[in-house]
């Protein structure tokens, strides 16, 4: 087995790894990244071909288990009603993330305090703000200042417009008196660090070919790599080792041809988000560590967090913008902050969903039972045509033991490494808030004239958020990192990823992911001199 | 591994496609028998052969009965037996019917991928948010 070493190798090169690769490479520690998929084409996006609609399906699908790309890995996910969405490649999910971008609200970590559910993180949002607001100007931030739900906000590219549907959609809003605000989002609106403005291509799910939505390809890691730090593709961990110490002592990986090598490293940062991170600490068994690396509280790969999606939509007689557009660019807040009246706990935020493409539109509507063969066919389609559009209601889900990432015993990847399985149970909680959030969005598209109001819930292909699985604490026997990442238990061994996330808020988790990334690499370079006492 | 489509089995194929969609001239319209169309669809009927075979056992007497059936039985047959194989035959014929060049056109959108080109996007009302601007802040401190 080949043997080299470096200062820092970071498992991950997406949100939160390109984010921490950038942060430390003022460091000029010799820093390499490791990433199982490849680097990403525009080139070769969906929206610059004719069969855009339908390689959101296949090799551009966000579901692992369906695109099947050789960097991606099984994931056995039978035991779950939500499905998991992700991306392996530089760049992660950032590459096929819709780009909305909220952060967590002050109260979102003092859940437990406030509302007696959860548990409290060990920081607060005055802690994350300045990291917030330096991955903002990096990742490139398009919105509007001054929203009355959230605490202020730095200065930002002018908003997505609203277009046909977000204007109709505002309308409902209005009309019940409920808040609604132009998103945050990394869809750029102008030219922002050599990133075009958006023309609104209408496939941001699935990767944005104009560049203007920032994924981490084309954001950090040019920054990063100009500094010295090394992204490695196509090279899988498969653990990570241990010393006699107890120390981390690198990793071993598959190279680009399949070749088994080891990577040492003083300094082990793992990146791979709620499934991947506790699958490599779970991989990563030796006599010392036995269930798994960083593992003494049992908690890795425990109270993993989706958020729970509703999908309402609804169908107007006006021509609205069918897939025109970036699909989101209007979210509410009104029913975000706990108010027991309702039946539930926590909150949620609704995201506006813009409207889809020819044959989405299609797929859809054959889904609902709206469109029928034979001759009224065409009549039917012409109904739904530029006609429908909605919200998605993103429910914050709260941590239960149950809810978990294993190993399948019988499930492995390309080189033979155990898969990750999923078991997960929608709670009584996420249930009632799901149907109260239908219940409202109803409302909404009612008033602003829809004709038809369609829901679904779960939405099953909605598990783009993972979380929990590695938790923050400052307790070792109730969480798997302390308050600025680093293992209770491997004093070498930081994890910087969504895993990390002691509850899961209402929101969209990247922003909250990236500036967590950058505040536990600022503790590192803070405490380099005594980093591992 | 699923045996290929024969040449009777295509000829199903297509008069099921021709009958979930079929010709409008008052739309403007080619239906998904239209032979650009249905080579698309027969192109990626790989993964619904085992559906289409399923269907025609139902539907008909053995491959290549369906075609021999006039449209308006044959969307009578489905429309009365319709369960997950013919849904997802629907679906595999949906999904190139609209993105043919022809049918795109006829339904206002440009034969053409959306990059490079884009589209256009209304900007709104500003007005439209006066009524929140006037909303005090209302998120929880968590003091």
């Amino acid at each position: 087995m080949a043997a080299e070493s470096v200062d820092v190798v970071i498992i991950g090169a997406g949100a939160s790894g390109a984010a921490a690769a950038w942060s430390l490479s003022d460091t000029r520690m010799h820093i390499v990244c490791l990433e199982q998929g490849d680097w990403p084409d525009p080139a070769r996006y969906p929206s610059t071909g004719r069969d855009w609609e339908l390689r959101a399906m296949s090799d551009f699908s966000f579901n692992p288990n369906q695109r099947r790309n050789p960097g991606d890995y099984p994931i056995n996910e039978d035991n779950s009603p939500i499905k998991i969405a992700n991306f392996n490649g530089v760049g992660g999910g950032t590459v096929l993330y819709a780009g909305h971008f909220p952060r967590f609200h002050p109260s979102d970590f003092r859940v437990r305090s406030l509302d007696g559910v959860g548990e409290d993180w060990p920081i607060d949002y005055a802690t994350l703000e300045p990291f917030y607001d330096e991955n903002d100007r990096i990742m490139g931030v398009s919105g509007l200042q001054g929203d009355p739900a959230n605490p202020p906000r730095p200065e930002r590219m002018k908003p997505i417009p609203l277009g046909r549907a977000g204007a109709a959609v505002a309308r409902g809003f209005n009309a019940k008196g409920w808040h609604w605000w132009p998103s945050d989002s990394t869809v750029a609106t102008e030219s922002h660090g050599g990133r075009a403005p958006c023309i609104n291509l209408g496939h941001c799910l699935h990767g944005c070919a104009q560049g203007a939505k920032a994924s981490t390809d084309i954001t950090y890691w040019p920054l990063a790599r100009r500094a010295g730090v090394e992204v490695r593709t196509r090279c899988r961990v498969r653990e990570i080792t241990t010393n006699d110490e107890g120390m981390a002592t690198g990793v071993v990986y598959y190279d680009a041809e399949g070749g088994e090598r080891f990577l040492g490293a003083e300094v082990v940062i793992l990146a791979c988000n709620g499934i991947g991170t506790p699958r490599l600490l779970l991989n990563s068994t030796s006599k010392r560590f036995p269930d798994g690396l960083a593992n003494s509280s049992g908690l890795v790969g425990r109270n993993l967090m989706f958020h729970p999606y509703a999908y309402i939509s609804g169908r107007f007689e006006e021509t609205l913008d069918g897939g025109r557009g970036p699909s989101n660019g209007l979210w509410s807040q009104e029913f975000y902050e706990t108010d027991l009246g309702r039946g539930f706990v926590r909150g949620f935020t609704y995201e506006f969903s813009r409207g889809q493409g020819p044959v989405m539109t299609a797929l859809s509507g054959l889904g609902r039972g709206q469109l029928p063969i034979g001759a009224g066919h065409h009549e039917a389609y012409r109904r739904l045509h530029q006609k429908t559009t909605g919200m998605v209601a993103i429910c914050e889900d709260l941590p239960e033991l149950h809810n978990r990432v294993t190993l399948d015993p019988n499930l492995k990847d390309a080189h033979g490494i155990p898969a990750p399985r999923i078991d997960y149970t929608l709670s009584d909680n996420s249930r009632r808030m799901l149907a109260f959030a239908i219940d409202r969005a109803s409302e909404v598209l009612k008033a602003a004239g829809a004709v038809h109001v369609h829901s679904e819930s779960p939405l099953s292909i909605g598990g783009w958020h993972l979380m929990g699985t590695a938790r923050m604490g400052l307790d070792p026997a109730t969480s798997v990192v302390n308050e600025w990442g680093r293992s209770h238990d491997v004093r070498n061994l930081f994890i910087i990823d969504g895993s990390v996330f002691v509850t899961s808020a209402g929101v969209n988790p990247t922003s909250t992911i990236q500036a967590l990334a950058l505040y536990v690499a600022d503790a590192i370079k803070s405490r380099l001199a005594n980093l591992f006492d | 591994m699923t045996a290929p489509l024969s040449p009777a089995e295509l000829d199903d194929l297509r008069a099921l496609a021709g009958a979930m969609i079929p010709a409008s001239q008052a739309h403007g319209v080619p239906g998904a028998d239209d032979a650009e169309i249905f080579a698309e669809i027969a192109r990626g009927a790989g993964t619904s052969a085992d559906a289409l075979r399923r269907l025609t056992a139902t539907l008909g007497e053995g491959p290549g009965t369906l075609a021999r059936l006039d449209r308006e039985t044959l969307e009578a047959r489905l429309v009365q037996t319709w369960g997950p194989d013919a849904g997802a035959l629907y679906a595999l014929a949906l999904m190139h019917y609209y993105r043919d060049d022809r049918v795109m056109t006829a339904l206002g959108l440009e034969p053409r991928p959306p990059f490079p080109l884009g589209h256009p996007l209304e900007d709104a009302d500003p007005a439209l948010l006066a009524p929140v601007k006037a909303r005090v802040p209302f998120w929880r401190p968590a003091t």
